[in-house]
């Protein structure tokens, strides 16, 4: 008797001890449960139109050859041991192939198909491929596109919807698309308003082909549709990189020497500049994990988000290196040369312009001191002028060449640049605009659509946003910006 | 001679008959007088040795020209000589006999006459013998010239204990009393030469006053004068001038100086101070002439001798006296040593038994026995009065000089290395033993090297000091010898200058640092001033290691001091690799041949009888010197025990014994190494003592070093994969794993963002884990602790993840590396990390629909009824507002990024690289814990976390403060947001930026902060238009 009495504060002892281990065990079942495991940040890419899937292929293209991935979406043997992510942009189906999270769409089958029937036709996803029924396209008219996506809405949010979910933290979407067509730009403001509203919290990044200036255009009506697109890109994407086909044929023929450069050269181009620009999520180094990160600091208000890039050095395939020395600093320096961006703007007319800001992502074996001697070189000769209102940032992200990729330059380097030059764009939109609308040019095929059928308001709101956008950017050259909401305040309110 | 035979017969019985008292036909009396008959025929007395005699001869001339008799001693040799000349015998006068035998026997016969006087019984009869050569040579008349001052104070030495000794052997005073009935003949003839002079004087008084006065003058003349009872004779007298120096310039001074009194003066002889002098210097304590006081030995004030004047005699011994003083201090030391090496340790003074001290000891009983030695040669020079150098003190001190340098420098480092600590006994409380000897072993170095620049005169000084040294050292070089090469620290008496600190085992991580502690009072005191600074105090600890081994080295012997690094670290290696159970394996490996049969003190003689090209070859004498002492020592005892009248057989056998195998013992042991042959050393030495440790000891030690610290650091790098888990940590604290680390802190902070629970430890860790998983190694030893925050910091937003704490369970051998300081560090750093990512973050994530969208979902038509909400004050409109706080984002964005920029580049990056270029070159253990300290705390003040950083720190936190204050509000919308408050964070921002900017411009102005010049830059660009801003911001 005595004795359990003796023993009874052990025993409590011991049940107490059981039932903390118990709750021990209990919440680490329940934690369990409740954390999903912590995946990449996915982000899944929407190609529109013909230009779009144009630049998507070869930005595939490129991820595959820079990952080891077969154009089947095998990974190559020499790639299995690699210590990059693949899961950003890539998926891996039941039979372990990659498969791009992309979405393929088009309202007609030319490059679709000529995608199908390319060494690269077993890669996607087949249900991500989404051809309009009929196939006659949107003739180059915005509003045929806007129109023909409202109705094909549900079809395309099963797609992208089902992506979405297959992802366990989606970072945002990538659009590629041309402004001037009829597809990429009529649909993509569509999808970008629809994208917007069913992901308000995902980040919307757009890689936009601007029009070739110098020549004359097949489609006459370009400037009414970049307008109408140019809306919808102010206002529902966080950021968009212009990609100026004027500067880029420049570029393909000045500096790497091509007379008439192809589609696909050019498009190499592009498709580098995309893959540069996500070298830092795929390799991942010790900073700049997230694509957010890279951007949120570019861009200072929501309008200015329009974002200009240079790459150096260019070369082609056929080409041999014409860049001889490729330190840190002079990639740098290359980069801020105008020669080198791919938005062609008229340089030396009254160069109040400036950089609102500036990230540079530097490729290869690069020391950051280095880096830090450059940045102060560049800060020190005034080699890029900075807005006077805030701060001169210029970020730099170091990031991993891929070891697969052969290149000839121990560095290489992409600028992402906020540049108050890229107004002048804008402004040639608007003129051309203005000349067309004082015509009542070719505004029959609009007013055939139903979003024109009422009236023409729509066109003079893009019109008038966009020249908000410019009126932005020039202010943002001025030293009292900070003070420039207030005198037109409620106007600039009422979106 | 026949006709002598007659003669010759006759006075042989008579002198038996005298002597023995036999009577004529007893048969005692033929015994006697045959063997006299037979000692007369064919003993010295027969055939007299002619050269011999010359010798005597001489040897009275110089003796006289020695006392200033020039003249006397040139008349002695003319009358010699003459009477060599002439012819014997009157009668046969043609005959050309001179310089016969006869001759010879003559003057012979009146030197051994002269020697032993009182033996001689008398007998006027035999007055005619004499009187013979007095009528050829005028003896009288020319002694007589002198008589008076021939009488010295008195050379006789018949009785007194004094004469006894003389022949004192170094070790036995208290013997001289038993020796009083030795036979008084045997020291007679050790004095033969030093009666000489008395002899002539004896000689005269024979001839001239023996018929009026035999009784009482004899007596006074010839019994030596008791000076010691004060019985000095003061009216000594010379005729040279010199020998009245004293009384004439005492009495001089009389005249001229009032003062002057004459004091009671004790006059005594040269040969009286030379003789007390050699006592003296034999470790005598009981004189007349000396007072032994605490201080050491003094000359008394009332000596005086004749010829010089007291301060000049004072000068004259003074040297002697220092050198008497020298010994007799050493003589103590060495007996202290020597007696408390034969009791148990003494609390008190364990100094004294340790080995150093003893073989300290050793050595120098050595040198004092040669000393003895010496001394004891010369006395019995002195006794013989043969030569002219030993007869005065200044030819004393001429002899001794050799050894006035070599006892001078002797005892400087005695005094240097040992007195010290002998004097305050108890009054530290515990003397540290390992200082004393440290002190001793560097003052024998400090004086070796001293002597060594003084240069080519006194290599015979240093070779003797360089054997003491280096016999000195033996033990301590042993112990340091076992300890590197078999990894235990064997210290008895602690006289080691590190000691194991047994509370810390070998599986501590603090095992490295603390394993070994100084040997002295001082180390703990230091311990705990190391252990009570905050983890802040980083640098300081540094310093603190770095003191401590300053102190160490400080307390090394001074010879030790270049490579006691080394010694520590490879002791310690050792150590740790035994830990490791790898220790045989390491010793098979790389000890094989080089430690195996030899102890580094073989080494090290070895390689310096290499260098100084000497060869051991005097082995054979020091046998039989032994065995030889050996003998004499039983002896002594026996004789001694005979006196005593206490004699056992079994005593002296056994003593016999032990004795013999002593020093068998010794000579075995001292066979192979024995440094005698260093003696030799002054030929072919040239090189300085410093290069000669530096060839010869360093070289041993630090192979030794490479050996096993390279041996370790391969297994700890290799087995125990040092480099992944530094690795580890850069992944998980520098978050140098940034995609990963990006899921784990994102989750947090999102949770945090929607206000959830996020800090319980299980789901973080498992959060974390599961982020880690993927892709590296050792994520199991990951996990995440809560710690309570300080109310204060709790309340600030940014500080809320300080709670977090990332630990990672370090195996063994790599904690002493990773230790949990270091772990600290890494967790401070990790914080502020996450500080940082936290505010960049979040100010990531805010999106411009955000803030709008807000105020979309409020009904508000329009701006009036908004500020009617907001307040009256409100002055913004809201397109102000929003604008005002877009620009307002965008420059904290450029904050947070440039900051979180410099952080991560310089910390993982730069320093990063520094560290892994630095690693790969350590080549020691404890240099790679010296980098990696040093690299945490780089990183750990490159993040702005040192102490001295604070105010800097202070204000980056408020920033991120700032900016987490400022997300939250634009998550709320816009309209919660006030122009007031909004003017405020501006403002707010502002201050901080443009203090964070001059300041750190300022600093890099003077060059302190070279890491922060990148930030710097970055904060003093984003400075807009400095007024316009500070304008804006004003109101």
């Amino acid at each position: 008797m005595s004795q359990m009495v003796y023993k009874s504060p052990l025993v409590t002892a011991t049940f107490k001890f059981c039932q903390v281990l118990a709750d021990f065990f209990v919440k680490l079942y329940q934690s369990c449960v409740s954390e999903t495991s912590s995946m990449p940040r996915e982000i899944i890419t929407l190609q529109l139109g013909q230009c779009g899937n144009q630049i998507g292929m070869e930005f595939w293209k490129q991820l595959c050859l820079e990952h080891g991935i077969s154009p089947e979406g095998i990974l190559e043997e020499f790639a299995t041991e690699g210590t990059d992510r693949k899961d950003v942009f890539f998926y891996q189906a039941d039979d372990e192939h990659y498969i791009p999270r992309s979405v393929l769409l088009d309202l007609e089958p030319r490059v679709i198909n000529s995608i199908m029937n390319s060494p690269y036709a077993n890669l996607y996803n087949p249900e991500n491929i989404y051809l309009s029924k009929h196939g006659g396209g949107a003739g180059n008219n915005w509003a045929s596109g806007y129109s023909q996506a409202e109705r094909l809405y549900d079809e395309i949010f099963d797609i992208i919807d089902r992506e979405a979910d297959g992802s366990d933290s989606l970072e945002g979407f990538v659009v590629c698309h041309s402004i001037a067509g009829g597809t990429g730009s009529g649909m993509g403001s569509y999808l970008l308003e629809r994208l917007n509203d069913r992901f308000p919290k995902k980040l919307i990044q757009t890689y936009s082909v601007f029009p070739n200036v110098d020549e004359i255009s097949d489609v006459v009506v370009q400037p009414y549709n970049s307008l109408l697109t140019l809306k919808r890109l102010t206002q529902n994407a966080d950021c968009v990189v212009v990609l100026d086909n004027t500067a880029l044929n420049r570029i393909a023929a000045d500096r790497l020497h091509i007379d008439t450069p192809t589609f696909a050269q050019v498009n190499q181009l592009v498709s580098t500049v995309m893959s540069t620009s996500t070298t830092t999520l795929r390799y991942p180094g010790y900073m700049n994990n997230d694509l957010i990160g890279l951007i949120a600091s570019l861009i200072p208000t929501p309008r200015l988000h329009f974002l200009m890039t240079g790459y150096t050095p260019l070369t082609t395939d056929s080409q041999v290196a014409n860049v001889r020395k490729t330190t840190v600093l002079d990639v740098m320096r290359r980069l801020l040369q105008p020669k080198n961006m791919m938005v062609s703007t008229p340089v030396h007319r009254q160069a109040n312009h400036c950089y609102i800001s500036i990230l540079n992502i530097i490729q290869g074996e690069v020391d950051p001191t280095q880096v830090h001697k450059s940045l102060q070189r560049i800060r020190e000769r005034k080699l890029a002028q900075f807005i006077p209102w805030g701060p001169a940032s210029i970020q730099v992200a170091l990031s991993r060449k891929s070891p697969y990729v052969q290149t000839a330059h121990r560095v290489s380097g992409l600028m992402l640049a906020n540049h108050t030059s890229i107004s002048h764009l804008f402004e040639r939109i608007l003129r051309q605009y203005d000349k067309l609308r004082k015509r009542e040019a070719f505004m029959d095929q609009f007013k055939k659509e139903a979003i024109f059928s009422d009236n023409l308001d729509e066109f003079d709101n893009s019109r008038e946003t966009l020249q908000q956008l410019v009126d932005e950017y020039q202010a943002a050259t001025r030293r009292d910006y900070l003070s420039w909401g207030t005198q037109q305040a409620p106007a600039a309110e009422k979106m | 001679m026949a006709h002598l035979k007659g003669k010759v017969d006759q006075l042989t019985r008579q002198l038996i008959s005298t002597i023995t008292g036999f009577e004529k036909g007893d048969e005692n009396f033929a015994l006697c007088l045959q063997f006299a008959q037979s000692n007369f025929r064919y003993h010295q007395f027969l055939s007299v040795d002619s050269h011999h005699t010359k010798r005597q001869l001489e040897g009275l001339c110089t003796k006289l020209e020695v006392h200033s008799e020039g003249e006397r001693a040139e008349t002695l040799r003319e009358l010699a000589s003459k009477f060599l000349q002439s012819p014997l015998h009157e009668g046969e006068g043609e005959t050309e006999d001179t310089a016969t035998d006869t001759h010879y026997a003559v003057l012979s016969l009146l030197c051994l006459l002269a020697q032993s006087p009182t033996k001689n019984e008398y007998q006027p009869t035999q007055q005619h013998l004499v009187e013979e050569p007095k009528d050829d040579f005028d003896w009288a008349g020319h002694l007589l010239d002198g008589e008076n001052i021939l009488h010295f104070s008195g050379y006789h030495s018949d009785t007194s204990s004094e004469e006894e000794d003389f022949p004192l052997d170094s070790d036995e005073d208290s013997n001289a009393e038993d020796n009083k009935d030795d036979d008084a003949s045997t020291v007679e003839d050790k004095n033969q030469s030093l009666s000489v002079v008395r002899l002539v004087s004896e000689n005269v008084s024979m001839e001239t006053t023996l018929e009026h006065d035999r009784g009482e003058d004899w007596l006074t003349d010839n019994v030596m004068v008791q000076y010691w009872r004060g019985q000095g004779q003061n009216d000594v007298r010379g005729p040279h001038s010199s020998s009245n120096l004293l009384r004439d310039w005492s009495s001089y001074q009389v005249r001229s100086g009032e003062t002057y009194a004459v004091v009671g003066q004790h006059v005594i002889t040269e040969y009286q101070l030379i003789r007390e002098i050699l006592w003296m210097l034999s470790g005598v304590s009981d004189l007349f002439l000396f007072n032994k006081t605490d201080s050491g030995f003094h000359l008394k004030d009332s000596v005086r001798l004749s010829h010089l004047s007291g301060a000049s005699l004072e000068s004259c011994v003074q040297k002697l006296i220092d050198l008497a003083n020298h010994v007799h201090d050493l003589h103590t030391f060495v007996n202290k040593v020597v007696s408390s090496c034969c009791r148990p340790l003494d609390a008190k003074k364990p100094t004294l038994g340790s080995q150093t001290f003893q073989a300290f000891a050793d050595s120098l009983s050595r040198i004092l026995g040669d000393f003895r030695s010496d001394l004891s040669h010369l006395e019995r020079e002195v006794a013989k009065q043969e030569k002219s150098d030993c007869v005065t003190v200044s030819s004393l001190l001429n002899t001794l000089s050799p050894w006035l340098p070599t006892m001078d420098a002797v005892w400087d480092i005695f005094t240097a290395g040992v007195q010290p600590t002998a004097q305050p006994p108890g009054a530290k409380g515990n003397i540290s033993c390992s200082n004393d000897v440290s002190r001793l072993l560097t003052a024998l170095y400090d004086g070796v090297v001293l002597q060594d620049s003084l240069g080519q005169s006194s290599t015979h000084l240093v070779s003797t000091l360089l054997r003491l040294l280096l016999e000195t050292s033996r033990p301590y070089l042993n112990i340091i010898g076992q300890w590197i090469s078999a990894g235990q620290l064997s210290d008895p008496a602690s006289e080691f200058v590190l000691q194991r600190n047994e509370s810390i085992k070998c599986l501590d991580e603090t095992f490295w640092e603390r394993a070994f502690t100084l040997n002295s009072p001082a180390a703990p005191h230091r311990d705990v001033s190391n252990t009570s600074l905050s983890s802040a105090g980083l640098c300081a600890e540094e310093e603190g290691w770095e003191q401590a081994f300053e102190d160490v080295v400080e307390a090394t012997p001074k010879f030790l001091r270049p490579v006691m690094r080394d010694v520590m670290l490879t002791g310690k290696s050792m150590e740790l690799l035994q830990a490791l159970g790898r220790l045989p394996e390491v010793l098979a490996s790389v000890g094989a041949g080089l430690f195996e049969d030899k102890s580094l003190y073989e080494l090290f003689v070895d390689s310096l009888k290499d260098v100084l090209g000497t060869v051991p070859s005097q082995t054979q004498g020091v046998v039989e010197e032994t065995t030889l002492k050996a003998h004499i020592f039983v002896e002594h005892l026996r004789t001694n025990n005979r006196y005593r009248g206490t004699e056992d057989h079994l005593l002296r056998i056994n003593f016999e014994a032990i004795f013999s195998t002593v020093f068998r013992e010794k000579e075995v042991e001292k066979d192979p190494y024995d440094l005698s042959c260093l003696g030799c050393v002054e030929d072919s030495y040239v090189t300085p003592i410093g290069l000669l440790f530096r060839r010869c000891l360093y070289p041993h030690v630090r192979r030794r070093y490479q050996l096993v610290c390279s041996r370790l650091l391969d297994i700890l790098k290799t087995e125990y994969k040092l480099m992944d888990y530094l690795n580890s940590m850069q992944h998980f604290f520098l978050m140098s794993a940034g995609d990963s680390m990006f899921n784990f802190y994102t989750q947090v902070f999102d949770k945090m963002r929607h206000q959830e629970t996020w800090n319980n430890p299980y789901n973080l860790t498992l959060t974390l884990q599961e982020a880690m998983q993927s892709r590296h190694e050792h994520v199991n030893r990951l996990f995440i602790s809560m710690e309570t925050l300080p109310k204060s910091r709790e309340r600030s937003t940014v500080g809320a993840t300080d709670s977090i704490r990332l630990n990672f369970a370090v195996p063994w051998p790599v904690d002493l590396v990773i230790n949990s300081k270091s772990q600290d560090l890494y967790n401070q750093v990790f914080r502020f990390l996450l500080q940082i990512k936290r505010a960049k973050y979040g100010l990531d994530q805010l999106r411009f629909r955000d803030l709008d969208k807000t105020a979309l979902l409020t009904v508000s038509p329009d701006d009036d009824d908004l500020s009617a909400v907001m307040g009256e004050g409100e002055t913004m409109s809201r397109s102000e507002r929003l604008h005002r706080l877009h620009v307002l984002r965008f420059r904290l964005a450029y904050f947070v990024n440039s900051l979180h920029n410099y952080i991560m580049t310089r910390i993982l990056h730069s320093s990063g690289l520094e560290f892994a270029d630095e690693i790969k070159e350590a080549t020691d253990l404890q240099q790679v814990i010296d980098v990696h300290a040093r690299y945490v705390h780089t990183i750990h003040e490159q993040c702005l976390l040192h102490k001295k950083l604070s105010f800097l720190k202070g204000a980056v936190t408020q920033v991120l403060n700032l900016t987490l204050t400022f997300a939250m509000r634009w998550d709320q919308g816009i309209h919660n947001i006030s122009g007031k408050s909004l003017t405020e964070m501006e403002t707010e921002f502002s201050r901080c930026i443009q203090f964070l900017a001059s300041f750190l411009n300022n600093i890099i102005k003077r060059g302190s902060f070279p890491f922060a010049v990148q930030l710097t830059f970055a904060l003093v660009t984003s400075l807009p238009s400095n007024t316009k801003s500070s304008d804006r911001f004003s109101y």
